[in-house]
């Protein structure tokens, strides 16, 4: 997972880096609210950790803006002062999804982390058949139907179909999307992710009519949104697809 | 993480470098002990040590020294203490008690510098 991390002494902040890097992390250090305020809106980050005591903007206000700006629900796991209740039961209640107090240990960090990503996923890991109307994604076959109808992608347009929608909703940046669904070591460019999503767009035939809507998001990257009930000749619809 | 590098080398090497920097930690107590005598200018070295410490009782934690963790969050909880008793007022006996937890944390920071 892509971490972001919110710690300001850095005896800390390289120890706490190596750990997550040591359990398969990738992670991004900040030393202010408002530098990972700001990388939060250019970068995907699949879980943030923020220290309550921060310089400039606190971890709480991160964290208010984030619930208040992003639009989904990145797990968030907060760190707090040794016995501090009241941090807890206030960054609990602003949104934060678990909290570990300091000083922090290696085993308990990886385990949080783990379980506030594990509880934030969709319910549907474990399936094998994914419904979104009216696409069917088959993981055992690896097949896709648009409405009962097979279509017919590659292995790689699969992973990126399944990458989406299991992703919804979310500005996905094409790095992220690139070093996912390509793998870390992708000896790619951002160029790739694009090509791709314009055939994908064109195979799955997403679009308003058929309920969903692949955005593009300028110099940044894309997200796939459901689309409400929508009139024909809405002029947004169309130019959202000009890649 | 640099490749080819086994995990327990690097936090190993990190609490190396962490252990290194007891020296200038040292120093930097010392300084702030000493501020505490400047009566005009208590409040600020008091949210100044207040500051050092909390950082000191996470690292220090983090890195596995328990009891200058256990000191440092000591000496930060005196420091938020010493201002809802005493607001900017010099009050001589709380800050002697501040200087006598200062003087342990240094003790306990000189004797990893010479055992390890």
């Amino acid at each position: 997972m892509y971490i972001a991390l919110l710690e300001d002494d850095p005896d800390q902040s390289v120890l706490i880096q190596s750990w997550l890097e040591e359990g398969g992390h990738k992670c991004s250090v900040f030393s202010s609210g408002v530098e990972i305020a700001r990388a939060i809106h250019n970068k995907s980050y699949d879980v943030l950790i923020l220290d309550w005591l921060v310089p400039d903007m606190n971890g709480l206000e991160v964290l208010d803006r984030v619930r208040e700006n992003l639009d989904w629900r990145i797990p968030i796991l907060f760190i707090t002062q040794r016995d501090s209740e009241g941090h807890i039961v206030e960054a609990l209640q602003h949104g934060a999804d678990d909290y570990m107090s300091k000083p922090v240990k290696k085993a308990e960090m990886l385990a949080r982390v783990s379980a506030v990503s594990r509880r934030t996923q969709s319910n549907n890991e474990n399936e094998e058949i994914l419904e979104f109307s009216p696409y069917t994604l088959n993981l055992a076959s690896r097949t896709l139907q648009l409405a009962g109808e097979t279509i017919g992608i590659t292995h790689k347009e699969f992973e990126l179909s399944l990458f989406f929608f299991k992703h919804h909703g979310r500005v996905l940046s094409r790095g992220y999307i690139l070093e996912t669904v390509w793998g870390k070591s992708a000896d790619l460019n951002t160029r790739t992710v694009d090509t791709h999503i314009s055939r994908l767009r064109r195979k799955l035939s997403l679009a308003p009519d058929n309920g969903w809507r692949l955005s593009s998001i300028y110099q940044h990257g894309y997200r796939l949104e459901q689309c409400e009930e929508t009139s024909p000749d809405s002029s947004e619809n169309l130019s959202s697809n000009d890649n | 993480m640099t490749q080819g590098n086994h995990p327990d080398d690097v936090t190993f090497q990190l609490k190396l470098d962490y252990i290194q920097s007891f020296v200038e930690k040292i120093d930097a107590l010392q300084v702030l002990k000493n501020q505490l005598l400047d009566s005009d200018h208590i409040d600020e070295c008091l949210n100044i040590l207040q500051n050092s410490t909390h950082k000191l009782a996470g690292s220090s934690g983090a890195y596995g020294f328990e009891q200058i963790s256990s000191i440092a969050s000591d000496i930060e909880y005196l420091c938020i203490q010493y201002h809802s008793d005493h607001g900017q007022d010099y009050h001589q006996q709380s800050i002697e008690l501040i200087q006598r937890y200062i003087d342990k944390l240094i003790m306990l920071f000189q004797r990893h510098v010479t055992v390890d």
